[in-house]
């Protein structure tokens, strides 16, 4: 028996424990997302929106989960084993919004509730189950495998004000609207065409490197089409690596030097791109300019390379961290993190989650207005999609939301001493078309190709 | 010729790597006689370690070093050996190899506890950004060193086991433990100094690695698996060889990288590329030569199974099929559609893990690719042109089963660690050729067809979920009959010994890959069965890893192991869901669970099911049991809430039901039945009667205390009345030499041999 007793005893006692433990985490971070601390006050706009959150009277149709609060749920994968903690910063931030929002008094009078969704990466399908179950609206979040919301989203009438999108079914879906829009066939050009008018003879010699998985595939076509649409790129190199990881990173900058490659854009992880510097200084070799997309502007990036990371340009559409004096909005989102979430994760998508939320409410302040005070979902996307130019008070370049087109605008970073610091436009200077960003026209361009399933998540019954 | 000689040393430098990793698995293997599939998480724990002190606290370089690979990681292999591995001298190859996947989950999840995501930075190589030209190319100090260690560890290792006596002593142990204690040797200190140094050398690969992938977790942690090809080539005895097969590889990788960018390599073959080719590399590399070399013959004598399983009854078989489907149905009323998803996962998590009970459980053969059947099977399904029909269905099975053939054909002269071997090659291969393809899972995503039935909706979560456990008890019936058949008869001799099988005329051929194709046909079913969008992730390879774990845990010679396995693991993410402050527990549980198989190789079902035997045999107790289970059903809602009815059924099953022949008919005294009765009865009312969903506001805090009372009720149920008899746990060799046997023992002996009943 004792043998039996002895393991069965242990794992009780480490839940219990874990339980116990657990409870005081809970005690401190509910003090700190429903409250201030005493005496801090924090003003009532955001940026350039003015006190989008404050009293009133407003009601919320009961047969769409409506009560007494708003209940929204911000989607996120926290709970995947393999990479813990994934994309949290979004819903740190929502916690952070939701604090400073019903201090200023909810949505016209009703207190925001935060419903935490974790799909842990695989449980999409019984997430959503939840959200139709318990909340309003999804606001400011994003998951990995975002096409399996469908066919339960549209079937229960849920919106979606979304962080960002993943799939092609997701980004063209009825029933969401997103502050910086993602759509499988229409990719922004300012990167690529600041590439050709600086660097002409370099991007005849391109490589565009990528991880062996499905989903960084599509982006390596979409850039690929992108600079086909553009003209002038010729891509001489396509490696592709192990995202799993690789031994030894030597034979790949070795492929890129035998095939004289000049210009290089890495798609895939920060910390590969960081592997990847080192081998290329280890043969003593480096391409005149590795340009790279939004998700490098990490420190996971300059922390891996050190020194190696200097002149790597990215590209970016949020306004940077480094300029809070510039930017009421980055320094309101800053302080709103230091205030209500001191423990939270700062990042980009935390930006993008806040973005959102000041969409979501923006969109609900116009919805109680031309309709008595009632919210309702169909009213609030309706709203959402009636937005022609969003900046999220100042957080992130122009997009236009309604007609679901990414911003025409951006700006670049190059890394510099470990920082990544603003390359083009500066500010104030002729190429600065306000706010800090160069933004071109048509700055579009429409890129063929089969980029995934675009269909299965639109549902013609539905008006948006 | 300059390019040759580039991709030549650079081809050797990543050879290094693969060596150093590659000796610690041959030391091991050497001197213990275990496979140890934790290598490489042993590593990634080092790596972290020394990050810890060298960059997290600032030690100098030297000073990190000895602490980590001089004090930390042999102290750490020592533990292991003494507290997990010493039990496993007597087990089969099957919970050797699983105990270690075990450990390589755990640490794992204690990687991601100490060191959560946010805290890695920067891990800087030795002399970082520093190197020298060696025939025109730049090679970094780093490299140099690695490649200097790999030669030192190579030569080294190889003068100690063969020229020292505590190497020849380890090398004896394993061999035959006996024979090396009696010639004066101390096989438990050879062994615990093996591990001890296999911990150092692990650690050693590790923070060489580190340097070149960063400190992350997965990539620090299989991208040894790559080694296991040189460690093959050395037949994981001879650590020169391995050496010579760490640098073919290397060089083989660079090579293949060359050609690829060269304008004459085939980017496409038909609707594939060929860009996955290079990642999945080392497992073609292994694969062949698995295949290539020649093998060892069948050993007499040398297989001392410590396991047992009792075959099956037929009514105990029905019972628990009825059963599992009339709880599951219950649920339908009680859970919210989103926990009905995630329950139906468990289900088909269990269905893949019944696919392992012929192959592993009676045919002895272990398979580190159920997950990945059950994925062929999904994208097979999701690609018929006749959609949902029946048709789709069975074409499927018959294709997966044939892979399955097909896998088996060159794996058929393998056996013990190089067949898991070759499984695992074959998942690999399947992972990165098939399942990374942009075809095959466009944005990652095949939508699996709902199967056609008439009067069902297979696409609403409770008419699946009742659905899957009828699909899995019907497979788990077929399981049985299997086991009582002929064919059945055949796998378990040829588990128990392959020579002998073999010496009475057996076609040993045809039996293997008999089990391999009904596997196979099974795990399909996972796949196809489960209707809706599923992502190449969830078949990656390494996910087959905790379900071999937690199925062999349950008892992989019974299909309430599968079961169990299945459950535990969609239990996991439920509990993981339901209380996320326990996340971290949840991470390292199955790990954990793997590790305690060391002192119970049986599994844990065959003692969970104890209990209950007496209950299968004694009519009035089952159906009073069954009885009880309906009324309780009845009364929910009306008198019950959903909470109270999940309580009144754990403390029915699991602490009155054991009971109940003892209070019927037992031979105990009347009044102590009448006392246990009573207490009992008094038991389920508070466990019924409480209204649990009002006590208790949170769901988590509900889980606990359902986990609380399912232990406690567990535990009552065995030693309430102790008129149920157990199975005893002795040889039965020794039963009769110190008296006769009572005719209760003859049968007892029989029902254990499998005998006539």
């Amino acid at each position: 028996m004792n043998k039996r007793l002895f393991p069965a005893l242990l794992i009780v006692g480490a839940l219990v424990l874990a339980a116990c433990s657990s409870r005081s985490d809970v005690d401190q971070t509910a003090g700190t997302t429903t409250t201030a601390p005493e005496g801090t006050t924090v003003s009532a706009d955001f940026g350039d929106l003015e006190a989008p959150c404050g009293p009133g009277d407003a009601t919320i149709d009961p047969s769409q989960n409506g009560g007494p609060t708003l209940k929204v749920g911000t989607p996120t994968d926290k709970g995947f084993e393999i990479v813990p903690g994934l994309n949290i910063e979004m819903e740190d931030a929502a916690k952070a919004f939701i604090a400073w929002c019903n201090e200023q008094g909810g949505v016209q009078g009703i207190p925001l509730e935060l419903v935490e969704l974790d799909a842990a990466y695989f449980n999409v399908p019984a997430l959503m189950e939840t959200a139709c179950d318990q909340v309003f609206a999804m606001v400011g979040g994003g998951l990995v495998l975002d096409d399996q919301v469908f066919p339960r989203f549209n079937e229960c009438g849920m919106i979606d004000i979304a962080g960002f999108t993943v799939t092609s079914a997701k980004a063209m879906s009825s029933g969401m609207a997103q502050p910086l829009p993602n759509p499988s066939n229409l990719k922004p050009t300012n990167w690529l065409q600041w590439a050709k008018d600086n660097y002409p003879t370099e991007i005849e010699r391109t490589a565009v490197m990528y991880g062996n998985i499905g989903s960084i595939e599509v982006v390596a076509l979409q850039d690929i089409a992108t600079m086909d649409a553009i003209g002038g790129f010729t891509v001489v190199s396509t490696p592709v690596y192990n995202p799993g990881g690789e031994a030894n990173w030597a034979p790949f900058a070795q492929q890129l030097k035998d095939n004289n490659v000049t210009f290089l854009t890495f798609v895939g992880q920060p910390a590969n791109l960081a592997s990847l510097l080192r081998s290329m200084d280890e043969i003593g070799y480096r391409p005149p300019l590795i340009m790279q997309q939004a998700n490098f502007y990490d420190e996971v990036l300059t922390d891996g390379a050190g020194s190696l990371a200097d002149g790597v340009i990215v590209r970016s559409f949020y306004t940077p961290f480094e300029e809070p004096d510039d930017s009421p909005a980055m320094a309101k989102y800053l302080e709103l993190m230091e205030t209500y979430n001191p423990s939270g994760k700062i990042a980009g998508l935390g930006i993008q989650a806040m973005s959102a939320y000041l969409m979501f409410v923006t969109a609900s302040n116009i919805c109680l207005d031309s309709n008595d005070g009632v919210l309702e979902r169909e009213c609030v996307l309706d709203a959402a999609l009636s937005i022609d130019t969003w900046t999220g008070g100042g957080l992130h370049a122009p997009s236009n939301p309604g007609a679901n087109e990414p911003s025409n605008c951006g700006l670049l970073f190059e890394i510099s001493g470990g920082k990544f610091t603003r390359l083009f436009p500066e500010r104030g200077s002729a190429d600065d078309n306000g706010g800090g960003w160069n933004c071109i026209d048509p700055g579009l361009a429409v890129v063929e190709g089969d980029f995934g399933d675009t269909t299965s998540g639109v549902d013609p019954s539905r008006s948006n | 010729m300059e390019q040759l000689i580039a991709y030549t040393i650079i081809g050797i430098t990543t050879g290094a790597i693969y060596a150093v990793a590659a000796s610690g698995l041959v030391v091991t293997y050497t001197t213990s006689g275990i496979f140890n599939f934790a290598h490489g998480a042993t590593g990634m724990l080092a790596a972290f370690a020394y990050w810890q002190f060298r960059f997290g606290w600032g030690w100098p370089a030297p000073l990190a070093l000895l602490m980590v690979l001089g004090i930390i990681a042999p102290l750490f292999g020592a533990a292991i050996e003494r507290v997990v591995l010493r039990n496993l001298r007597d087990a089969s190859d099957v919970v050797k190899v699983t105990v270690t996947v075990g450990l390589m989950v755990a640490m794992i999840g204690l990687a991601n506890w100490l060191w959560p995501p946010a805290s890695r930075v920067r891990f800087k190589g030795f002399f970082d950004g520093q190197s020298v030209e060696l025939f025109g190319v730049n090679v970094s100090w780093h490299k140099l060193i690695a490649l200097g260690c790999a030669i030192a560890v190579a030569l080294a290792l190889r003068l100690f086991l063969y020229r020292t006596r505590l190497g020849v002593a380890m090398r004896a142990a394993v061999d035959d433990r006996n024979l090396a204690q009696l010639n004066g040797a101390r096989p438990a200190v050879a062994s615990m100094t093996a591990w001890a140094g296999s911990a150092s050398l692990a650690g050693l690969a590790g923070i060489l690695l580190a340097a070149e992938v960063g400190l992350n977790i997965v990539p620090l942690t299989f991208l040894v698996v790559s080694a296991y090809a040189a460690a093959i080539v050395g037949r994981l005895r001879s650590l020169p060889w391995t050496f010579v097969g760490a640098l073919i590889l290397g060089i083989l990788e660079a090579y293949t990288l060359w050609a690829n960018g060269a304008s004459w390599f085939p980017q496409q073959i038909g609707n594939f590329t060929t860009a996955g080719l290079r990642s999945a590399l080392p497992m073609i590399f292994l694969f062949v030569v698995l295949i290539a070399l020649p093998q060892e013959r069948l050993r007499a004598g040398a297989i001392r199974v410590r396991e047992r399983a009792v075959t099956p009854t037929w009514p105990m078989s029905l019972l628990g099929c009825a059963l599992l489907i009339g709880f599951i149905w219950s649920l339908t009323g009680l859970l919210t559609r989103g926990d009905l998803l995630l329950a139906s996962r468990g289900l088909v998590f269990a269905i893949a893990a019944l696919s392992l009970v012929p192959l592993t459980g009676y045919a002895g053969q272990l398979s580190l690719a159920p997950l990945t059947f059950a994925g062929l099977g999904a994208v097979l399904m999701g690609y018929m042109p006749w959609g949902g029909s029946v048709v789709s269905l069975v074409v499927t099975v018959v294709i997966v089963a044939g892979i399955g053939a097909l896998v088996a054909l060159p794996a058929l002269r393998l056996q013990g660690i190089y067949l898991a071997l070759a499984t695992g090659a074959f998942a690999i291969m399947v992972t990165i050729l098939v399942f990374n393809q942009a075809n095959v899972f466009r944005n990652g995503v095949v939508e699996v067809p709902a199967l056609d039935l008439p009067g069902l909706d297979l696409t609403q979560p409770n008419q699946k979920l009742v659905f899957l456990a009828v699909a899995f008890s019907v497979l788990a019936l077929c399981v049985v009959a299997l086991r009582r058949s002929r064919l059945g008869r055949r796998m378990v001799a040829m588990k128990d010994s392959p020579l002998a099988g073999a010496t009475m005329g057996m076609n040993l051929t045809a039996t293997k890959l008999a089990a391999f194709s009904i596997s196979a046909a099974i795990a399909s079913l996972a796949g196809a069965l489960n209707a809706g969008k599923v992502t190449a992730d969830q078949f990656a390879w390494e996910n087959s890893l905790p379900l071999v774990l937690l199925t062999v845990v349950g008892g992989v010679a019974a299909v309430s192991g599968a079961l169990f396995g299945g459950a535990l693991l969609g239990l996991n993410s439920l509990l993981a869901a339901a209380i996320p402050t326990l996340s971290n527990v949840t991470k390292v549980l199955p790990g954990v669970v793997g590790i305690s198989l060391g002192r119970n190789p049986d599994g844990a079902v065959p003692q969970i099911e104890e209990p209950f035997a007496p209950v299968g045999r004694h009519l009035p107790s089952l159906v009073i049991a069954i009885a009880g289970a309906v009324v309780l059903r009845l009364l929910t809602g009306p008198v019950l809430s959903n909470w109270s009815f999940t309580v009144g059924l754990i403390v029915w099953v699991l602490a009155v039901v054991p009971n109940l022949p003892g209070i019927l008919s037992g031979d105990v005294p009347i009044a102590r039945r009448v006392t246990v009765a009573v207490g009992l009865a008094a038991a389920m009312v508070l466990a019924a009667g409480v209204n649990w969903g009002t006590v208790l506001n949170a769901t988590g805090w509900r889980l606990l205390v359902a986990i609380l009372i399912i232990v406690g009720a567990g535990l009552t149920g065995r030693s309430a009345l102790d008129a149920t008899p157990r199975t005893p746990r002795e040889s039965p060799d020794m039963v009769g030499i110190d008296r006769d046997f009572s005719p209760a023992e003859i049968a007892e002996v029989d029902r254990v041999l499998g005998g006539v009943r």
